[in-house]
């Protein structure tokens, strides 16, 4: 017995002189190549990679604020196997897997901030049951007979690797999970650094700011490369805010994946940050007031309330959204409801009538002083509309007479419009729809966006001069045979005031590794003359004042019996209500009224300029002058409210040398020694 | 003197030699404890929770517990010790069958015997309490060793009732290390191969069967020859082979943070191997080279029966043991949870191995000093009345 022990060590010697020195073994692996027993295959067991990911850029508002950013979290990964002791019966798996599920949730639930901690446990329990089930299958083997002895079936899944849990953030989560993972051997969890996008004013700016989503990265043949955070509409949509390349650090671990020898973290490169051009103020207030006249009806019983609406407050000189307000009546979840001023589209109607004007003014078609005989049944009607042969008669909502075209746009006449539309020919027309950007994209590089225009046949060539008239030009001049949006109507009022070619924009700037890269402003093109602006101003004036015919009395009478604010000669504006057809889902072609409001501010000069609509999908009673104009007219004195404010605020933070911070701060800089010649405060 | 006396060839030269040979036996032992104790400061010391002052803390502990039981064992007499052997088996032999009662179930096995924070095997007391019954009843047997009654049955009868106890756990390696064991002794002791083979046969036959009732027996066989590489022994394998010529360093291994399991008892002969080398694992394969001649050595040299059989026996045990052990992490035997006699950090293994040693060299020197006689201890003889 002695000598065949004495074999041993010489075949090991042998067998471990191959092995270790001439390092010739191989471990076969299946289908796979054998693995070579050397000592670079060792020194692989241990070697970890960790994928550092990214932050995606952040956004700010005009002032600073945070409208989104990436905050650091872990995703939890588990790697879970079945102990073999649990393996041997149906309910010995299943029991080790339900109690594993409450020890997670227990832990879980360790938040310190839980109102109820039971009711979380429970929920995270129920949410574990059902991971398990979909890696193990538990609700098979729940129902194999006699689970007490029966042994698991064969090909059971006895060990899974799982997502748990995403956006831990807390210590005493992270601190109950790393003692469970201590105590049950029998699983491995792993901590990843990972990102989750917050939204620190979503209810505010849900749909300008838009969101993200996670998606796996698929090659060529669908595989699956690994996940990837998009942003899906809008500014998130934009391509300068996607995250860097994810790095990556080696290091060593252990058989459990804990980590060793991790080098030091390189400074992470910072994330774009993307100055917004909204004000959050201004947001607030522009949210607070839609929703307030949208529900005010509801509220109150006795009118139905709106199915979308939109506010829109845009800084002339810039070109720059201050404020994107969306609001929507059947929106379960508002987040994932579409952005109204960018996507909603509608007829606008006579809310367009001192653009036409402004442009037949500007054409020459249009005298100012002219008196046209307004009333539905005059002879100039019969001569000049009826004889068109245009099916619908075009009506006023109240009878006019003779306007000069101040007064046509503050009684808002139809008829009084149709007789200045039917001065432009086709080509006019055609230019006046180029010239305002209708059907044009708004440019803010943001997907999802639906650009309205005129209807196809408006301007096809086959379509006779007569018909076009008879139809499109008329149609035209009050607003009807085209849609847009909210801020296209923007955007058209910034075009009248600051010249063509003038743009909006929703974003000042990006901060791209420290560097200030501003968004340009558009350049204005060809400006109307002075004196059709300010014909044009006058009448918009009056449109908000005492007078009982002009559209916006409503709004004037009323901010005066409740603000005691006069605002005829403070606002100027234009109302419009049309009514169409539209088909919306679920119940086909629907006549909807559309109520919107157009207003500025201050009359002189121009500085904001607000879009209100609304739109109800029934017959009810709907005016833009009763509806749309109060929150657009609120909206704009709390701008320039706000402005005041800010202006006082601003002063007395005024240095010892009398320079004061710049009212428009580049971000980066921090506006001292900006101010220009005059500017200080000693100089207000 | 004594030097001459033993180059003449006298009675005392062979007692010399005894001497000598027990030098190269304790050199081997204090060499592989040494080695133990080196690496389990490299392997629990790497441990979190443990760390390298700790490690070598508790494993000194374990050391010194250890070399008590060996000096009880080399002082104790021999003839207290061939009096205690049978009724020592058969308590522990009741202990084994402890671990189904109060044992924890560790992988389906119940093998354990828990006090508190200390646990043990009790298959390490009942193998070494075996050994000392069947040279006990051999040794009593004397001539009448050759029969089936009074040879072969008391011996391996002992061997089967021990290996019925560790089925029972289920431990499968250890019942046939014991089955093995004793039958060596057995056939050293004289019993007739002719008896002993249909038994062998017939044992072989049913063990196999009962072994391979067990399916975690099954995969460790058909994955023998080729083994997976996220497996104990691939993993091994793996650390084994990343040592070349002179290992990566003592404690430079990273195998041992939990890739291999075990790697402070079953596998610490692939973390010696990773850290120190083909070098390394010569020194052990050496050690253990060193123990097996002495063991052989003495075994021929004593002369009386009882400490023969001892002598044989706790050498067998402690070889057999290291060649299963060094076998398994080389990837030529099935995986089966044997410590490294004196290298693994499992206490138990520990002091029953030095206790054996210990008693190797208590019969030596008993023999030597002719201070115990079979015939003096045999029941026949207190019957005559003859001292």
């Amino acid at each position: 017995m002695f000598g065949a022990l004495g074999t041993v060590p010489l075949f090991l010697t042998g067998w471990l002189g191959y092995l270790q020195v001439l390092q010739a073994g191989e471990l076969p692996r299946g289908d796979r190549p054998p693995l070579p027993l050397v000592a670079a295959t060792a020194a692989r067991q241990g070697a970890s990679v960790e994928v550092l990911p990214q932050p995606r850029g952040t956004i700010l508002d005009r002032n600073g604020s945070l409208l989104a950013l990436d905050r650091e979290v872990y995703e939890v990964r588990a790697r879970i196997a079945v102990p073999r002791d649990h393996q041997r019966t149906v309910l010995g798996c299943l029991g080790y897997l339900s109690a594993l599920a409450d020890d997670l949730a227990r832990a879980v639930a360790a938040e310190p901030s839980l109102a109820d901690r039971g009711a979380a446990e429970r929920e995270h329990a129920r949410r574990f049951a059902e991971l398990f089930a979909r890696e193990f299958g538990t609700p098979a083997l729940a129902g194999i007979a006699d689970p007490a002895t029966a042994p698991l079936p064969k090909g059971q899944a006895t060990a899974a690797d799982v997502r748990l849990l995403g956006g831990v953030d807390t210590l005493a989560v992270i601190d109950a999970l790393r003692e469970l993972d201590d105590r049950r051997s029998s699983i491995s969890l792993d901590f990843l650094r990972s990102y989750e996008r917050a939204y620190p004013e979503r209810e505010l700016t849900h749909g300008s700011v838009g969101h993200v989503e996670t998606t796996w990265r698929t090659d060529g043949n669908g595989r699956r490369l690994g996940l990837q955070t998009v942003g899906v509409c809008g500014l998130e949509a934009l391509p300068e805010l996607a995250a860097g390349q994810a790095e990556r650090r080696s290091f060593r671990s252990d058989g459990r994946r804990r980590p060793y020898f991790l080098p030091p973290l390189e400074e992470v490169a910072p994330p774009a940050v993307l100055h917004s051009t909204l004000d959050l103020d201004l947001q607030r207030v522009a949210q607070r007031e839609l929703a307030e006249q949208c529900e005010r009806g509801a509220r109150e019983g006795t009118v139905t309330i709106p199915k979308w609406g939109a506010l829109v407050l845009v800084e002339v000189e810039t070109g720059d959204v201050l404020a994107a307000a969306s609001w929507h009546r059947d929106a379960k979840h508002p987040e994932a409801a579409s952005w109204t001023p960018f996507q909603s589209l509608y007829e606008p109607g006579s809310i367009v009538k001192p653009l036409v004007f402004a442009f037949a003014l500007e054409q020459g078609t249009l005298d100012w002083d002219h008196v046209y005989d307004c009333a539905p049944g005059s002879s100039d009607y019969g001569t000049r509309i009826g004889s068109l042969g245009r099916r619908k008669p075009v009506r006023d909502d109240h009878a006019c007479g003779l306007l000069t075209p101040h007064g046509i746009l503050v009684n808002s006449s139809n008829i009084g419009a149709t007789y200045v539309g039917l001065g432009l020919d086709r080509e006019q027309w055609f230019a006046y729809m180029r010239f305002y950007g209708f059907g044009a994209s708004l440019g803010l590089q943001l997907p999802h966006e639906r650009l309205g225009g005129e209807s196809r046949r408006s301007f096809d060539p086959q379509v006779t001069v007569r018909s076009f008239r008879a139809n499109s030009a008329v149609s035209f001049s009050f607003g009807y045979e085209f849609m847009a949006n909210a801020l296209q109507v923007a955007r058209a009022y910034l075009r009248l005031f600051r010249g063509g070619g003038s743009e909006l924009r929703l974003c000042r700037g990006v901060e791209v590794d420290g560097q200030w890269r501003p968004a340009p402003v558009s350049p204005a093109g060809a400006k109307f003359s002075p004196r059709a602006i300010d014909a044009v101003r006058a009448a918009m004036v009056d449109v908000v004042g005492d007078d009982p015919h002009a559209t916006g009395h409503f709004l004037h009478e009323r901010l005066l019996k409740e603000e005691g604010i006069d605002v005829h000669g403070l606002i100027g504006g234009k109302t419009g209500t049309a009514a169409s057809d539209v088909f919306i889902e679920g119940r086909g072609k629907v006549n909807v009224r559309n109520a919107s409001f157009v207003g500025f501010l201050p009359v002189e000069a121009p500085r904001w300029l607000a879009v209100c609509v609304m739109q109800k999908d029934d017959d009810a009673r709907f005016y833009g002058g009763s509806y749309a104009a109060p929150p657009a007219a609120r909206l704009l004195l709390q701008a320039r409210s706000l402005a005041e404010r800010r202006l006082l605020q601003q002063e007395s933070r005024g240095a010892a040398d009398g320079q004061v911070r710049s009212a428009v701060a580049t971000p980066g800089d921090s506006g001292w020694g900006r101010g220009a010649p005059g500017t200080t405060s000693a100089g207000r | 003197m004594a030097r001459s006396t033993a180059i003449a060839g006298g009675p005392d030269a062979r007692a010399g030699t005894h001497l000598r040979e027990l030098d190269w036996l304790m050199l081997a032992t204090v060499a592989l404890c040494c080695l133990g104790l080196v690496m389990a400061v490299s392997v629990q010391g790497a441990e979190l929770r443990v760390g390298p002052i700790q490690a070598m803390k508790l494993q000194g502990g374990k050391l010194f517990a250890a070399l008590a039981a060996f000096l009880i064992a080399a002082l104790v007499p021999m003839r207290h010790v061939a009096r205690a052997a049978l009724p020592a088996f058969a308590v522990a032999v009741a202990c084994c069958l402890l671990p189904h009662a109060v044992g924890r179930d560790v992988n389906g096995a119940h093998r354990w015997i828990q006090f508190g924070s200390f646990q043990f095997q009790p298959v390490e007391p009942a193998r070494f309490f075996m050994i000392l019954a069947i040279a006990r009843l051999l040794a009593r047997a004397g001539q009448r060793a050759g029969t089936f009654r009074h040879g072969f049955l008391p011996a391996i009868g002992c061997a089967v009732a021990l290996a019925a106890a560790l089925l029972c756990q289920p431990d499968h390696g250890n019942a046939l290390i014991v089955l093995g064991l004793a039958s060596v002794l057995a056939l050293v002791g004289g019993v007739r191969f002719v008896h002993f083979v249909p038994a062998a046969a017939a044992g072989l036959a049913l063990f196999a069967w009962a072994a391979l009732q067990h399916d975690y027996v099954v995969r460790r066989f058909t994955a023998l020859g080729s083994p997976d590489p996220d497996s104990q022994v691939g993993l091994g394998l793996i650390a084994l082979s990343s040592g070349g010529w002179f290992g990566q360093g003592l404690g430079q291994g990273w195998m041992k943070m939990g890739y291999v399991p075990e790697a402070k008892n079953d596998f610490v002969f692939a973390i010696v191997g990773e850290e120190l080398g083909f070098a390394g694992s010569l020194f052990v394969l050496a050690a253990f080279t060193v123990f097996g001649v002495v063991g052989y050595r003495l075994t021929g040299k004593v002369r009386d029966p009882f400490l023969r059989y001892v002598v044989c026996g706790y050498a067998l045990m402690i070889c057999l043991q290291a060649a299963a052990n060094l076998l398994v992490v080389s990837g030529w035997a099935p995986a089966k949870g044997i410590d490294l006699p004196f290298v693994s950090t499992g206490g138990t293994s520990l002091m029953f191995c030095l206790a054996g040693v210990g008693l190797i060299g208590n019969a030596a020197r008993a023999d030597h000093a002719g201070a115990f006689s079979t015939i003096d201890e045999s029941p026949v003889s207190v019957l005559s009345g003859r001292v």
